[in-house]
This record gives C-alpha cells, structure tokens and sequence, in this order.
C-alpha cells in the first residue's frame, strides 16, 4: 500500500482547509450582506453586537455540519492527517462550536433588555435555540468527561449519533424560523444546501458501515500470554492492502462477541496473505475475544492511520519505542521492512520478562539481520542482562539507548499509554530530536 | 451530599420561582428551568453508577445559571437576591463535586488495545 508523500498530505489539508474557510467565510458574511428586519433599527455598537450574534450562529451552524462531514472519515482526508487526528480535531471542532453557540445569545441579545422578553408563542424559535443551547452544552460534557462519569462507550456512542442528528435538525429549524434573512435568495440557498449536506452526511455515517470493510474468517486464536490474545484473519477475497503500523477496525459477527466496531492495529508484515491482531484483554469485550473460534467471520474495515515509514518519504535510520501492547505496530514494521536492510532500534518497555511476547520470533530477527538492535526495557525487574535495561525509559536511558542514533536524523516511532508517550517524546525533545523526527498515534476512541 | 445538593436546589428553586417568575419573561427559564433540571439530577448521586454523570448534569446547569446571574449583573446591578443565589449556586456545585470525589473509583467500563 501506498501512502501520499507528506506534500500530497499537505495539499490535501490545504484544499480542505480553504473550503472550510470560504464556507465559514461566507456563512458569516451573508448576515452583513442580506441584514434581517431586526437590524435595520439598530445602530453603532449595537447594530455590530447584533451583527456579531448572528455571525456566530451560522459559524456554528457551518461547524456543526462540518463535524458530521468528519465523522463520514473522508478518504482524502484520512489519508492526509490519520484517522486518530480526524477524530482529534472533530473533539476540538465540538468546543468551538459550543463556545460559538453559548457567544451567539450574549451577543444578539446584548443591545435589548433581555428580561423583557415576554413568554408568547410567537418566540418559540428562540425558546427552541435556548433548548438547543442547553442540550448541546450537556451534549459536549457528556463527550469530554465520558469516561470519567462512567457511560458505557456503545450507550455513549448510540445516544451520541441521535443526538448529533436532533441538534443539527433543530439547529436548522431555529435557522430558518427565527430570523426573517433566510427565507429568500442566497441565505436561503446556502441553508437549504448545507442542510442537505447535513443530511447526506448523516445518512453516510448511519449506512457506511454496512458496505464499509472486507470479510475474513478466523484462521487462529492463539494465547501470547495471560493478557494477551493473537488473532490471525484469513480474507474472504481480495486482501487488505495495508501499511505497516496502519490499523483496522474489526466488527465480529460471532456468537460469542457482541458486532461493536473496535479499532486494532494490524501487526502482520504488509506482505503476507492474512492479517494479525495482537490484542491486550483489558476490557469488557477484548476479555471475550479469545472466545472467537476458527471460522467465525469478522469484517475489517481499513487501513487507516499514518503511523507508518511510508508515510515519510525519508531513508533514515529508525528508532521504534513501544510501551507494552503498543509495540503491535513496531512488530508489523520490523516485519515488513527488514528486507530492505534499514538501521533499526527497537526498544520495548514492558513491566516484567513474562510481558514480552513473541520473544522467540524477535530473536530470530535479529540474528538474522545485522541491522536491528531490540532493547527491552523492565520496569519491575531488578536486574536484567546487557544490553537489556531494568528501569522505566527517561532521559538517561535514552541518552544510553540512542548514542549516535539522534545525532544520524533518525525517524523516532513512539507507541504505548498516552503518559509513556508525552514522556518519551518529552525526553526526545530535550535531546535535541526535532518534533517532526517523532511520530506518535493517539489510539483510542 | 446528594441531600445537601437536593435541597440547594430547591431553595434555590423556591427563591428564583418568586425573584424571576418564568411565566414574566423568556430569560427567567434560565434560572428556575435549569434549577429544576438540577433537581432531577439529584437522584443521580445517590447511586454510585451515576454520581459522576449527575454532578457533570448539575455542573453545566450551574454553568449556564452563573453566566445568566453574572449577565443579568451586567445589565442591572448586583442585588443581595442574586448574592444568596450566588452562594446557594455554589453550595450545590461543592456539593455535587463532594458526592462525585466520595464514589470509589472502578475500572474503566471498555478501552480498546492492541
């Protein structure tokens, strides 16, 4: 598989980066150019408060429609800036908007007394927009603190998407009914086209997955150690062309685990027929997926990610630093890119020597090629044999580790828990590695 | 502290249904609307599966209360009914955050790792 050259990337998040902004451009425009009734009484400051508001309100508008067109994962997209970032910028996307949207009412209503505003029907725009204020603030909560007010990721998910769909509805209908400037020429066509967009992109969120992915059937469930699981899928035709260090995302139809989408990087060299899992049974659904039995069908929806050298267009030496599970994506790269005869250090932080799995299979590599260098770093061992560390990866370690590997403009590849990687890529930093050396995934949904 | 939380809110509710009437005004909802919304999520903290999501409910509810107060003060003055909403707002927030930091902590219902 081939992934786009980073200026590929770059004029792929500079053409949708220039749409976003003349769409926006113009959503904030139209208020200024075709002014409702409410405006023409307005004056000085408050005509501009006024003004302001209503800008905001179709920003967010825009914005709003702009997160339900990221969660269809455009290709084109996906491929520029990796799935894991999408999904960053959809979480920051969902602050602006609601920061736009609690902005919108302060700013419309600052020129009147707003406690004067009487209790009729005739205002049920308004009462629908404050209904829609409040929902969306509950809404965004709810997303950001999931896991710490404990909702179950599938309840969260569900309630997620009907409420994406309301609050754009209602969003629409507060549009068209509160104000009398959308109701004809150009405001009313940019409304109804977005609106449309909305639409379609909501329908290709609901109804992708049902086309979405390749069957494979389970060829093997092996156990690697009491926590972890090695899943080998056998393609049901044509196979996934993958990367290595990409991800897929796997939906079972099994008896035995419920068909929830979970994301899994692939850890089978790029070359080979069928496709590898190492999973860490963490969880309520991983625990069961030792239960899968050869011949249960799985669909696999991917490749995504750029966690990958082939993402960079670079013949540098690597350094692959891994924390626990993480270090899938490195087994998928140390074993498709050998062959080629590139410097490669692997170091692999694990808790104890029992956590190490697969062992035999990186000895072997590395005998067999001159070129790597595996370093396995314990954190609960109190002694370990050279060149093996006992300890937890800092600074130090890595000044040892590395030696001249920093100073040949080597690719750092950094994967484990999120505190490992801000640390590592930290202690990177400091040695003097440039940011755009050290590669890292955000991998969780 | 799901007590202390319940009955801020009605006393809150109580001041708020006198002080800003809904039925006089669209931005009165803000205030007794939301104290209602409040008071339904007090249940939430006294089952320890749904503490956390009642105090983050609550919390957004005062949220939009504080940014309502602190606009009506704005536009008006800063009276001594607004104070004791103040205070009473702040009561139920310390409240819901003691009910959330008491709830032991359990591991996380599903990640995803590989």
């Amino acid at each position: 598989m081939t992934l786009p050259t980073s200026a590929g990337r770059m004029q792929a998040v500079g053409i949708a980066v220039t749409v976003g902004l003349a769409v926006l451009g113009l959503s904030m425009w139209l208020p200024w150019y075709f002014p409702s009734s409410s405006m023409v009484y307005k004056f000085g400051v408050d005509r501009t408060l006024l003004l302001l508001g209503k800008m905001a309100g179709m920003a967010t508008l825009v914005l709003v429609v702009v997160q339900i067109v990221f969660m269809t994962r455009p290709r084109f997209l996906e491929r520029a800036v990796g799935l894991d970032r999408l999904v960053a910028v959809h979480r920051t996307n969902g602050l602006v908007v609601l920061c736009l949207a609690v902005l919108h009412p302060l700013l419309v209503f600052a020129p009147e007394d707003i406690a004067a505003i009487p209790v009729k029907v005739e205002y049920w725009p308004e009462m629908l927009g404050a209904v829609l204020l409040v929902s969306l603030a509950m809404f965004a909560a709810v997303a950001r603190f999931r896991a710490y007010a404990r909702i179950p990721y599938h309840l969260w998910k569900a309630a997620h998407a009907f409420g994406a769909v309301c609050l754009t509805a209602g969003a629409f209908i507060h549009v068209s009914f509160v104000t009398d400037g959308y109701r004809r020429g150009l405001p009313l066509w940019f409304v109804v086209v977005i609106g449309v967009l909305a639409a379609v992109a909501w329908l290709w969120v609901v109804l992708a997955p049902l086309w979405r992915g390749r069957n494979h059937v389970v060829e093997s469930v092996d156990r690697l150690g009491p926590s972890m699981v090695q899943v080998a899928l056998r393609p049901q035709g044509e196979r996934v062309d993958h990367a290595p260090g990409q991800f897929a995302i796997l939906r079972p139809r099994s008896t035995v685990l419920p068909a929830e989408p979970h994301p899994f990087t692939i850890a089978s060299g790029s070359e080979v027929q069928n496709l590898e899992f190492i999973i860490r049974c963490c969880g309520d659904w991983t625990s069961r997926v030792a239960s899968l039995s050869t011949g249960d069908s799985v669909r696999v929806d991917g490749p995504y990610g750029l966690f990958s050298p082939e993402a960079h267009a670079v013949d540098a030496p690597l350094v692959l630093i891994a924390g626990g599970v993480g270090a899938t994506p490195m087994l998928s790269m140390l074993r498709s890119m050998l062959p080629e005869g590139r410097k490669v250090h692997f170091i692999w932080a694990n808790r104890t020597r029992q956590d190490i799995v697969l062992s035999d299979e990186l000895a072997t590599l590395e005998r067999q090629h001159a070129d790597l260098r595996v370093t396995h770093v314990l954190s609960r061992e109190r002694t370990v044999e050279s060149p093996h560390q006992a300890g937890r990866i800092d600074k130090p370690m890595l000044q040892r580790l590395l030696g001249g590997d920093s100073s040949e403009n080597a690719l750092y590849f950094v994967c484990g828990p999120q505190s490992m990687m801000r640390s590592v890529t930290r202690d990177l930093r400091s040695l003097g590695v440039p940011k755009g050396r050290i590669k890292t995934e955000v991998f969780g949904f | 502290m799901a007590a202390v939380h319940g009955a801020a809110c009605l006393a809150l509710l109580a001041i708020d249904v006198v002080s800003f009437p809904p039925w006089a005004g669209l931005y009165s909802w803000w205030f007794a609307g939301l104290d209602l919304f409040a008071l339904l999520a007090t249940p939430m903290l006294l089952f320890p599966p749904f503490v956390r999501a009642g105090f983050l409910l609550s919390t957004v509810a005062g949220g939009f209360q504080i940014l309502a107060v602190a606009y009506l003060v704005g536009h008006s003055h800063l009276s001594s009914i607004l104070v004791l909403m103040i205070g009473l707002l702040a009561i139920r927030l310390f409240a819901g955050w003691g009910a959330a930091r008491q709830c032991p902590p359990v591991e996380p219902v599903r990640r995803c790792a590989s």
